[in-house]
């Protein structure tokens, strides 16, 4: 989507990123500090909240770790409200256009449902008001926050790790994909473009992030179908509807008893013989002990309730148990981002 | 705006004992807004003295030669800030 800031909303923006990683020096600085009190990935504590007290406690007059603390919380709150403002400062000029891409081949099917507890009592990442929290949130999110935030921010390439996935799966004549958590798009646009002559469909709960992916479905000139919704429970859709189910970062956001439901509900909706992948953050257990309470620590302040809960856990036999085979959990880079959970339904 | 909350929790990062570096830190970000204000003035004013709208500045869009120098300013602004609260 093509569009230009004006001059604050750039620079505020850019602070941003430059705050953010700022920080991230900041972190490396307080853990050389940390490993000259031989404080090190090997010698701390086994238990997550027993490591934060006594790193808290060591570092608890570096200036260092201070500093890196108010940057970090600074950005948590801030990027969002940059992000409104920027919008705001260009609103005039662009809603016309975001109105005109609502209409096209894309559609959005509205559904009665129960909004889960973890959805609609938390702001994820410190979002003010929530995913639906203003009008064109989803542009603000989508294109903004995401684009001009933390895709700088965040190691590797983050729209290049959605295509990886979806290019290692065994097939590539999906006819019909699911998307569960759709959000604004990012990942439906990358399974468009690996398999561009599949029908996708998508589900998100959120309407106002579904409204950005049918903008950006729209101005390809693409027929997805979304609807609203979440993925534990989804009667729109007839069993064994879809030959690839798949989601990506969206395991975090909720509790693992919803994890275990969408399994369930990606099976049902599954034709005998179809794929599921899903991605989500690296697994606790496949950092050291440092690492881990880096992003634990990163989650813990960022507006991430239920990371720790879900970075554990181990989502192979959650995928066995809702009846996939060939089930295989795998971290295509090492130590970072994503870890990724692969089954199939069996014929 | 819908319902929910931020379920974060509230948290104190500096000792009442860095108070002083606080004031520090806002002191040196006084200053950088007064010397860019200043210059953003003047800037504006010899601009209109050549004729050329300065309403441009608002729709500027920095090429990557640009962009690096912001970054680069930008940074020195950030270490300011930093080297008062002795994180330099």
């Amino acid at each position: 989507m093509q569009f230009e800031l004006m001059q604050r909303g750039r620079a505020l923006m850019d602070f941003e990123v430059s705050v953010r990683r700022a920080a991230s020096t900041l972190q490396h600085r307080a853990e050389a500090e940390l490993a000259a009190m031989n404080i090190t990935a090997r010698t701390l504590p086994e238990d997550m909240e027993a490591r934060h007290r006594l790193i808290d406690e060591r570092l608890a007059a570096s200036p260092v770790f201070q500093a890196r603390a108010l940057l970090g919380e600074w950005c948590a709150r801030q990027h969002g409200r940059a992000a409104e403002e920027a919008f705001e400062e260009i609103r005039g000029g662009i809603v016309p256009e975001l109105e005109r891409l609502r209409h096209g081949r894309t559609t959005i099917t509205t559904h009665d449902f129960t909004p889960p507890r973890y959805w609609s009592e938390t702001w994820f990442h410190r979002t003010r008001g929530g995913w639906d929290g203003s009008d064109y949130n989803g542009f603000i999110h989508g294109e903004l926050v995401h684009r001009k935030y933390v895709s700088k921010v965040f190691p590797g390439d983050i729209y290049g790790n959605r295509r990886l996935i979806l290019k290692q799966l065994p097939r590539d004549d999906y006819a019909a994909i699911l998307e569960i958590g759709t959000s604004s798009g990012h990942h439906t646009l990358a399974i468009a473009d690996v398999f561009p002559a599949a029908r996708i469909s998508g589900i998100d709960p959120s309407i106002r992030m579904l409204e950005q992916a049918q903008r950006v479905a729209n101005e390809r000139g693409l027929a997805w179908d979304l609807h609203t919704g979440v993925g534990e429970d989804m009667p729109m859709f007839a069993d064994g509807a879809f030959d690839l189910v798949t989601a990506y970062a969206i395991h975090h956001e909720m509790p693992p008893s919803a994890i275990a439901a969408i399994f369930a509900e990606a099976f049902r909706v599954l034709k005998p013989g179809g794929d599921m992948v899903m991605a989500d953050v690296v697994r606790t257990r496949d950092l050291d002990r440092m690492a881990a309470w880096r992003m634990d620590w990163a989650a813990k302040w960022g507006g991430e309730p239920f990371w720790r809960a879900t970075a554990g856990l181990d989502m192979e036999p959650m995928a066995r148990e809702a009846g996939f085979v060939d089930v295989r959990g795998f971290t295509p880079q090492p130590g970072r981002d994503p870890y990724v959970i692969y089954g199939r339904k069996p014929a | 705006m819908s319902g929910g909350a931020d379920k974060t929790p509230e948290r104190r990062i500096l000792p009442e004992a860095r108070i002083d570096d606080l004031g520090g830190a806002i002191l040196a970000l006084t200053r950088e807004i007064w010397v860019l204000t200043d210059r953003q003035m003047v800037l504006e004013a010899v601009l209109a003295e050549e004729g050329i709208d300065t309403g441009r500045i608002d729709g500027y869009q920095p090429d990557e030669a640009m962009t690096r120098r912001l970054d680069a300013r930008r940074q020195r602004l950030l270490d300011a800030v930093l080297s008062a609260l002795r994180a330099d």
